[in-house]
């Protein structure tokens, strides 16, 4: 499951509303505390659309923290 | 009859929407924004972002993360007042302006060796953009000007002042607490970097809303700090906008209600509304100057301006005035020095202060006449 964190909440939801107006998959979900980051949610994606939901992120100036895989530090 | 001439103090009514947004808020949607990542919190965020996408659009500001939310504009004047100004710093400013403006420079001015220069408006609130730029000096940080003036509502020739602003390399900052949602605002065209609105003024929402608008590359140390519901491991504030900025729970109702207010604007036109409440004001002033104990203040019945009007009976106490139109003709209106000391020595009207009647788009010509005629018969006594 791969999910994208944001450095503020503002990010969080400006990028779910990017992703959704896009017609892509993506929830808000509260954010492992195994996972460092800055804000307390991040976005959950259909793992086949990573690159997809990166571009038009990145296309809206939405700012990204990181990216992980949760089936892969659960692991 | 109840006629409601106080919508520069707060207005009243609000668009029905504003009253449903904030009922189904309250009812409906609960969570706090920011805070948590279940379905209500997430969907008070999506009230926050949405404020800050229709104000940026309201405001033609180019990002909605440009949209720093406080809770009213003495917040986010103080935010940019303080967050701005270093030791050593000097600041133009003009006699029109609020106390909202005044104290926190006097603040600065007393505690961190900050000093301001005042220019002096015109007795009819105008501002000659020329006075500005002779008083800026080497050390001048920032310009602040009220947008239209909350004692008479005369407009400052902000695109001017923002050129001579942006090509002298000085900060810009705009009080449009009676301007947003009435007056076209224009934050790149018009060279501001700063600008400090409210909610429950012209942008139709309630109390404790307001917000400032930041110009990419203004630095400003934050004013308020606390929890932002981000980098809670951090003993210190943030440095990420708006998170800096927006330390402590917010009036998420109260936004829900300013999104409705702010989509009303949009969908009726800022310029509608505008030619609206002139075209009422105009004959308001006009019905106003027939009467012969009146004393308006302000410019010339033709200069348009925004929404406001003030006067005095000669002969009879403002106060009293403005008593005896509530209590007599179910008039409200707001007596006093309406918080601007400054402008009421401009206008001479000090220290007596004013009767203040100010309009809304919801404000109708028959309100207008039953206003004139009724300070025709109050002076007639």
């Amino acid at each position: 499951m791969m999910v994208v964190t944001f450095p503020s909440t503002y990010m969080a939801l400006s990028a779910e509303k990017v992703v959704k107006t896009a017609g892509l998959e993506g929830k808000l979900i509260p954010v492992p505390r195994k996972i460092s980051t800055s804000c307390g949610m991040a976005l959950r994606l259909a793992d086949r659309q990573l690159d997809q939901v990166l571009a038009v992120l990145h296309e809206a100036g939405v700012e990204t923290e990181g990216v992980y895989d949760l089936a892969d530090k659960e692991r | 009859m109840k006629v409601y001439l106080d919508n520069s103090a707060t207005s009243w009514p609000k668009p029905e929407e504003v009253y449903r947004a904030v009922d189904d808020f309250a009812r409906n949607i609960g969570g706090n924004a920011g805070r948590s990542a279940h379905d209500d919190a997430i969907a008070s965020g999506r009230v926050l972002l949405e404020a800050r996408i229709l104000i940026a659009q309201l405001i033609k500001a180019a990002d909605p993360a440009e949209i720093v939310l406080a809770f009213n504009a003495t917040d986010a004047l103080n935010m940019a007042i303080k967050g701005v100004l270093e030791p050593g710093d000097h600041v133009v400013t003009t006699s029109m302006e609020h106390n909202a403006v005044l104290r926190p420079l006097n603040g600065v001015a007393a505690r961190n060796r900050v000093t301001y220069t005042i220019v002096q408006s015109e007795p009819t609130g105008f501002i000659d953009p020329a006075k500005i730029a002779a008083a800026i000096r080497p050390e001048t940080k920032l310009v602040i000007v009220n947008h239209v003036s909350n004692l008479i509502g005369t407009e400052a020739p902000l695109a001017q002042i923002g050129k001579i602003t942006t090509d002298k390399g000085v900060l810009l900052l705009v009080d449009a607490a009676q301007s947003a949602g009435n007056t076209p605002i224009d934050v790149q065209a018009m060279g501001i970097d700063l600008l400090a609105f409210t909610g429950h003024k012209a942008l139709l929402g309630f109390q404790g809303t307001g917000g400032l608008y930041i110009r990419p590359g203004v630095c400003l140390k934050p004013w308020r700090e606390g929890g932002t519901g981000s980098q809670s491991e951090l003993d210190v504030q943030p440095e990420m906008l708006p998170d800096a900025l927006e330390a402590g729970t917010a009036n998420c109702h109260g936004w829900a209600g300013v999104c409705a207010g702010v989509k009303h604007i949009l969908e009726v036109g800022v310029e509608t509304i505008q030619e609206q409440e002139w075209r009422l004001t105009k004959r308001l002033l006009e019905g106003l100057a027939e009467i012969p104990r009146v004393k308006l203040y302000g410019p010339d019945p033709s200069v348009q301006r925004g929404p406001i009007v003030s006067f005095n009976l000669e002969g009879m106490d403002g106060g009293e005035v403005g008593y005896e139109l509530a209590e007599s003709y179910g008039i409200m209106t707001r007596t006093g020095l309406h918080c601007t000391p400054h402008s009421h020595k401009t206008v001479g009207s000090f220290p007596e202060g004013s009767v203040r009647l100010s309009l809304s788009h919801f404000t109708t010509a028959e309100e207008i006449s039953y206003t004139i005629e009724s300070i025709r018969k109050l002076a007639a006594k």
